[in-house]
């Protein structure tokens, strides 16, 4: 009986869903910086509700996240050009769907340590903003570098 | 009882699986982009010229007369630009001030008043459309009102136009 008792409770773990199916993320808006002129740096907040890149995050609530971004440092041009790219220590917010939750700032350069805790939210808008410094004799153009957000659940 | 602790080493193996499979990863991606304009430039191309006025008699110079001045503004292809002024009150000549009451503006992608876009320049911005060319040309336009007991004299003063992306 107690033989049995264990068997069953091995098969109830066993039948659990797959974790990676709890989360998911998605980009939902481009860094946008529009419009630069040479010589003249550009920055976008994070708080910007229209030029500020977005992600998406759902997990279950009370989930310890780990966010590491991966991101340029050039943003590439036409014919090669090169467009300096940077991002601050503070360039990344997150904010959870549940009342009352607080904007949580984070960094969103490749080497620092991001952890989000999602309390009571079960979907977590992460911002982004950024600068990008065109030189004196930037060639014009469109300029375009990808970002990436990976997540893990602790 | 070897049965029982086998099942128990299986029971923790299966609890340690479980915890791993937790640890769930999940990645997606956004662009970054820019572009990237050439600089604004103007150049202040021609004087707005009055030419000789009469005591106690206006005089207007249109946008289309010879007098008007003219900026030109070279830009970046496909975009608009947002014009504003930094406009006297009076001209002056030595003390004597030469009230100028009134200004007239347009803008054109060529290199005519004829057929540009007329507005009233002032501090507030005025944007021109969005045009494919890479210039611009801006002819100011204004009245002055000499008083009768005018002093005589050689009157100046400074018309400022800022130029922007919008």
């Amino acid at each position: 009986m107690r033989l049995l008792a264990l068997v069953s409770c091995c098969a109830i773990l066993g039948a659990a869903p797959p974790a990676a199916a709890q989360i998911s993320v998605t980009g939902m808006r481009d860094l946008a910086f529009g419009p630069v002129i040479v010589g003249i740096a550009s920055t976008v907040a994070p708080s910007d509700p229209l030029r500020s890149g977005r992600f998406r995050i759902t997990a279950p609530a009370g989930s310890r996240l780990k966010l590491d971004f991966d991101v340029p440092n050039r943003l590439d041009g036409p014919g090669g050009a090169k467009l300096q790219i940077k991002f601050s220590n503070s360039d990344a917010i997150a904010l959870g769907n549940a009342p009352g939750s607080v904007p949580v700032v984070l960094d969103p350069n490749p080497k620092a340590i991001t952890r989000y805790q999602m309390g009571a939210s079960t979907a977590v808008d992460v911002f982004l903003g950024g600068a990008v410094t065109p030189a004196g004799n930037q060639a014009p153009g469109d300029y375009v570098g990808t970002i990436i957000l990976t997540v893990t659940i602790l | 009882m070897r049965i029982a602790t086998a099942l128990s080493a299986a029971l923790a193996a299966t609890l340690s699986l479980g915890a791993g499979a937790l640890q769930a990863q999940t990645s997606a991606s956004i662009n970054a982009t820019a572009t990237v304009l050439s600089a604004l430039t103007v150049t202040g191309a021609s004087d707005l010229q009055f030419g000789n006025v009469t005591p106690g008699v206006n005089k207007t110079v249109a946008i289309t007369d010879a007098g008007a001045g003219r900026f030109d503004i070279t830009k970046a292809a496909a975009t608009g630009v947002a014009l504003s002024f930094t406009l006297p009150t009076d001209l002056n000549s030595g003390g004597n001030l030469l009230p100028i009451g009134s200004w007239t503006g347009g803008w054109n992608t060529s290199a005519t008043p004829a057929g540009a876009n007329g507005f009233v320049p002032g501090a507030s911005a005025t944007n021109t459309a969005v045009t494919a060319g890479t210039t611009i040309s801006v002819y100011v336009g204004g009245t002055v009102s000499p008083a009768a007991a005018q002093a005589a004299g050689a009157y100046t003063g400074t018309v400022t136009m800022d130029a922007v992306y919008y």
